[in-house]
């Protein structure tokens, strides 16, 4: 029980070599929670492990074997025959002109059925009725939620494993989670941690949890000490080539437990208002409501300072970065009420409003996804190209930024560096320096920790310091509620609320 | 050089390609006599012009259009793209050939009223009739570019930092992300362009041979298919059914005739495997 | 639905109501110019007796108008009239021995009915048979390349080049193989007329089934909306529920007649099913992309079938009768045919549009 399987992985394209592993390992019958900042092969590493990698035309190369090798191996084969693997994005991992209750129920999941029952189990709050609902439906999509979908995914997984337990044998398998709460909220994440951590301990089996929520650690320390021996936490990162090592829970335990003393001496600002945002917003048929850190109604409604942050939190699907593109005049609301800058939303002409006065010159938004967010095929240099900014200014910036939050000695040479091959972290580092460029009263951070190691995520904490120096009034949205509550003064968190306006 | 060939299956059509018309051109220059040889070559230039005219025509109407649909979707107005998609809509549901025949029949018209007198003036109106039936493809693709990174953040992330849609539009989307797929729809419609002219030159020259005939227009693979000694060139195609050896009389003696539907099939050929190589290689 | 009825009923309108301007002008242009022509002449090609075609009558009459008139430019314009008048004899059909009269008449549109019908029919038929051809060549193409079958001709020259196992009968095979695929190939992309005068001493070009394969075969219809159905089917197979689908070991093997793999049998049905099969979901969500383009499928086939009815010259077919009367100048029959044909285009497209969004609906929950 607990021997460590170890691995030396090479992945090619058209004879390129990109990916290259020596010794990474998981330990067999544990649940091995696998950190690294995205885009540094933690998934492509799994796929191949488990074998789910055969569909993309690589040069693959495991201990030696060639891929096509390896899938025919018996290792190989039992994994695939009594594991499964979660993939990261789940809107698009379900088949569109399948109904949920079909995809839950083909295939090796056809045996138990079990489905609702699980999936019940992972979602706290949902009645069986909601449920089978959800699982009558074609998955599109705003239907099922991300969450939901998510869910569903899980419990395909789940489901696997039960099957896999209820069979006699202790045979070779593993069961790979990508990234798989990242569209949960604390509550359902805790749930469906519950019950991994609690199915695990029945039978044991091999997992893979990639994930970049680090607060996770905090919660099985708190929740489930006593499983904590069928845990093992350990991070990919990149030093001139890629390395595989254990992570230390009590490196992020230390650094939480600062960061929260550090929060306490934190002011509470009296700058400028940049946004005041009035309480009764109606979009999509839904009414949205602030409601401030002692759990009322705010009848200010949600007001941000010059110098300050204030952290907007809501269960996933509640509506926050849709309050974040209102702001922004992406989205037209029923009814919305607003001032950014001393400047209110008009009702009509947005486009002209936002195009001549807000966007890049009054306010600013930093999207989640810096792979989205950035044109990809730009280099470094150009990366405030466009932006309504004097362009000698903003070299000198770059410059200074790069040096500041990127750990490079070469400045020009990394500027020369197409953005699409940089890493997770720098692309949302690079993202966050686009917007900080413009120094605008109003930014809008929306999950700025979304893909990132403990060093990024540290880096990035910086940049908002560096933002609220420079004056900025800060919105933060994340589900990464531990980090954020560190950033900003309990009287700063905004709850966002949502009912049905009928 | 060979790698890359090699590797990449789209150059390898076009190699193939280039060299399939020299080693036509080669071919016919040791049996086809020079006056028609002349015309093949003629026709073989003038056909090719005439599609990548249009090609060039079609793209800048596509993208004009393009750019006034998605900048009026931006200010969120509805009329003008409700209007686009329907006139779009319109042209779509002629069949191409016939809109062509009109815009034939309006030259004609042209000609006949000594507007259109030299020939590169109804080179370019050809060009033009053919573009109008094809520039909705590029019209689409751009729209479709648009909207793609619409619905990804890339687009709102770049306007709510203040760059212009405009730049996000051409630079960003167009010239950084998009040139591959408007390379491959810019030879997909050469080569749809190519088949149309050539049919309907084809169709004119046997349909409307009479005080009416565009005898006069610039010769094209089409006009030259439909003369009585390249018809009679492909009729004897089918003799090598009862006869195999007879292929050696098609190569030689029927040359003229063949090597032009030759010219003509093996580019629509190499362009469409041109096209498909493109969009599994690109993932388009 | 109603959206979907009104923007393409919409459509149809405007075309009708343009078609209907434009012959009322052209009819009108057609009285005028006849009116013109008859007004100064009338009278004199009404003499009993009096023969047009006879040079000596014409001299006659030029000197009795001399004599009436005096050599004025009436005179001229009477007997340029006349010259007029007697050639278009020969090209006007409406002055011809036994001539019908110019522009849409009841007689020309009973004439039209039975062409246009057949022109229907065909198309009809040739999209149900091109609809069925593209699935079928796709999905057989997707399943070799999913086979990892390397292409014929690098197996040849790699055969070619073995010289220790160089197996004669293999590469007779192989090169047979390849040049059945180039005679494909040049059948499959040569345009309609060139595919129809290479077999037209041979084969009876005029028949109905000789349109009907013309129409699917050549002009690159299959050929290039199989390649569109493939590139669906790629994209498809590249999805993130297929590789879901494939964890939960639902069949993936591509092997013909294996227990796990595909049966032949099923891919050459007309309704496709792969039950238990990766590739029933990655074929369902393809087609469904497709569906939508069966309109531009159905625009292309309908080019295809104008050209081949023009090119091959045959009485009976509508597009050459329309030709004809382009060649009459009678433009307004030609619109009438255009509109009609607007029609047939306008009818498909609403129906796939409708039986696409009904699709749709479902799958959206509604």
């Amino acid at each position: 029980m607990g021997s460590k399987s170890k691995w030396n992985i090479s992945a090619a394209k058209n004879g390129n070599e990109f990916l290259n592993i020596e010794g990474f390992e998981y330990h067999k019958n544990k649940i091995n929670f696998l950190f690294g900042e995205s885009g540094i092969g933690k998934s492509l590493i799994s796929k191949i492990i488990y074998g789910a990698a055969a569909e993309y035309g690589l040069e693959i190369k495991v201990n030696g074997v060639t891929y096509e090798k390896y899938l025919e191996s018996d290792i190989n084969k039992k994994i695939r025959k009594n594991g499964f693997f979660v993939f990261q994005e789940p809107s698009t991992h379900l088949n569109p002109l399948e109904k949920i209750s079909t995809q839950l129920t083909e295939g090796d999941l056809t045996s138990l059925r079990n489905e609702t029952e699980i999936f019940n189990e992972i979602s706290p709050g949902v009645s069986k009725t909601e449920t089978e609902s959800i699982l009558s439906v074609y998955p599109k999509t705003f239907r099922p939620s991300g969450g939901e979908k998510q869910r569903i995914l899980l419990t395909m997984a789940l489901k696997k494993i039960k099957i896999y337990q209820s069979g006699s044998e202790d045979a070779e398998t593993l069961f790979v989670f990508d990234e798989p709460t990242g569209s949960l909220d604390n509550k359902m994440r805790n749930a469906f941690i519950d019950y991994l951590l609690i199915t695990h301990s029945y039978k044991n089996f091999s997992a893979i949890f990639i994930t970049h929520d680090y607060s996770i650690i905090s919660y099985i320390e708190n929740r489930h000490k006593n499983l904590v021996q069928n845990i093992l936490y350990s991070e990919l990162y990149k030093a001139k080539t890629l390395e595989f090592r254990k992570f230390d829970p009590a490196k992020y335990l230390n650094w939480i437990k600062e960061r929260k003393n550090i929060s306490k001496s934190k002011k509470v600002g009296n700058g400028d208002v940049v946004l005041q945002f009035d309480q009764g917003v109606e979009i999509f048929g839904k009414r949205l409501e602030f409601i401030n850190f002692d759990g009322k109604k705010d009848e200010r409604g949600l007001v941000i300072r010059a110098g300050d942050a204030v952290y907007l939190k809501a269960p996933s699907g509640t509506g926050k970065t849709t309050i974040a593109k209102i702001i922004m005049g992406i989205y037209s609301p029923e009814k919305a009420s607003f001032t950014i800058a001393g400047l209110k939303s008009p009702k009509v002409n947005k486009h002209s409003f936002y195009k001549n006065k807000i966007w890049g010159r009054k306010a600013a938004m930093v999207f989640q996804n810096a792979d989205e967010s950035l044109n990809l095929n730009s280099k470094v240099k150009n990366i405030f190209d466009g932006l309504p900014i004097d362009k000698r200014d903003s070299e000198e910036f770059l410059k200074k930024n790069l040096s500041n939050f990127f750990d490079v000695t070469i400045i020009n040479d990394f500027s020369e560096k197409k953005i699409s091959k940089l890493s997770g972290g720098q692309k949302q580092r690079l993202n966050i320096i686009r917007t900080m460029v413009l120094s605008t009263p109003l930014i809008i951070l929306d999950e700025p920790f979304n893909g990132l190691d403990f060093e990024s995520i540290d880096k990035v904490i910086k940049m908002i310091d560096t933002l609220l120096s420079m004056k900025c009034g800060i919105l933060l949205i994340s589900h990464n509620e531990e980090i954020v509550e560190t950033l900003v003064l309990p009287s700063n968190i905004y709850h966002l609320n949502s009912c049905s306006c009928q | 050089m060979i790698k890359i060939i090699s590797r990449n299956k789209d150059i390898f059509w076009l190699f193939n390609w280039i060299t399939g018309l020299l080693l036509v051109y080669l071919w016919c220059t040791a049996y086809l006599n020079t006056p028609a040889l002349k015309n093949v070559v003629e026709a073989s230039v003038n056909s090719f012009q005439i599609a990548l005219i249009s090609t060039g025509i079609s793209a800048l109407l596509g993208w004009g259009f393009a750019i006034l649909y998605t900048s009026s979707q931006s200010a969120g107005k509805k009329t003008l793209p409700g209007i686009l998609d329907f006139f779009v809509d319109l042209i779509k549901s002629i069949p191409q050939i016939i809109g062509l025949l009109i815009f034939y029949i309006i030259l004609t018209v042209l000609i006949l009223n000594g507007i259109l007198k030299s020939s590169f003036s109804q080179l370019l109106f050809m060009s033009l009739g053919a573009a109008f039936f094809t520039f909705y493809e590029f019209m689409s693709l751009f729209i479709e570019r648009v909207n793609y990174y619409r619905k990804t953040e890339f687009f709102d992330a770049m306007r709510s930092n203040g760059i212009p849609e405009i730049r996000i539009v051409n630079v960003d989307i167009f010239l950084k992300n998009s040139l591959a797929h408007i390379v491959h729809k810019a030879i997909s419609v050469f080569g749809t362009v190519l088949f149309l002219q050539c049919s309907i030159d084809f169709i004119i020259s046997v349909g409307l041979s009479t005080d009416v005939s565009l005898s006069n227009l610039p010769l094209s693979l089409g006009s030259m298919l439909a003369k009585l000694d390249s018809k009679q060139d492909i009729l004897a195609i089918s003799n090598i059914f009862t006869n195999p050896a007879y292929i050696s009389d098609l190569l030689t003696v029927h040359l003229q005739g063949i090597s032009v539907a030759f010219v003509l099939i093996f580019s629509l050929i190499s362009i469409n495997k041109m096209t498909s190589a493109m969009l599994i290689k690109k993932e388009l | 639905m109603k959206s979907i009825m009104i923007k393409n009923f919409s459509a149809f309108l405007l075309v009708v109501v343009l078609s209907a301007i434009f012959i009322v002008i052209i009819q009108n242009q057609y009285r005028a110019e006849r009116s013109e022509l008859l007004s100064l002449i009338e009278d004199i090609i009404k003499i009993e007796g009096f023969n047009l075609d006879n040079p000596s009558h014409r001299v006659m009459l030029e000197e009795s108008l001399n004599y009436q008139y005096g050599s004025s430019s009436y005179v001229d314009s009477v007997l340029t009239k006349l010259e007029e008048y007697r050639i278009k004899r020969f090209t006007d059909p409406e002055l011809m021995a036994g001539g019908v009269k110019k522009g849409i008449t009841y007689g020309k549109l009973t004439n039209l009915i039975f062409p246009f019908l057949k022109f229907v029919v065909i198309f009809i038929l040739s999209f149900i048979l091109l609809y069925y051809g593209v699935r079928t060549a796709a999905l057989f193409r997707f399943i070799r390349y999913k086979q990892g079958r390397s292409s014929e001709l690098e197996y040849l020259i790699k055969t070619v080049l073995n010289k220790n196992q160089r197996d004669i009968t293999e590469i007779f095979k192989s090169a047979g193989y390849i040049l059945l695929k180039t005679i494909a190939y040049l059948l499959l992309f040569s345009p309609a007329y060139v595919a129809a005068y290479a077999v037209k001493t041979k084969v009876d070009t005029g028949s109905f089934l000789f349109i009907l394969l013309l129409s699917v075969l050549t002009n690159g219809a299959l050929i290039s909306y199989t390649a569109k159905f493939f590139t669906m089917l790629l994209h498809e197979s590249r999805k993130g529920y297929v590789e879901n689908a494939i964890v939960k070991n639902i069949n993936n093997n591509y092997v013909f007649n294996r227990e796990d793999g595909i049966k032949l049998k099923s891919l050459f049905k007309f309704s496709k099913n792969f039950e238990n099969h990766v590739l029933n979901q990655i074929y369902k969500n393809a087609l469904f992309q497709y569906l939508p383009l069966l309109k531009v499928q159905a625009g292309f086939l309908i080019t295809g079938l104008v050209i081949i009815e023009m090119a091959l010259n045959l009485h009976g077919l509508l597009f050459y009768e329309m030709l004809k009367y382009v060649l009459y100048k009678e433009y307004d029959v030609v619109i009438f045919i255009i509109a009609g044909v607007f029609a047939v285009v306008k009818i498909t497209e609403t129906l796939i549009d409708l039986y696409f969004e009904q699709i749709k609906l479902k799958f959206e929950n509604k």
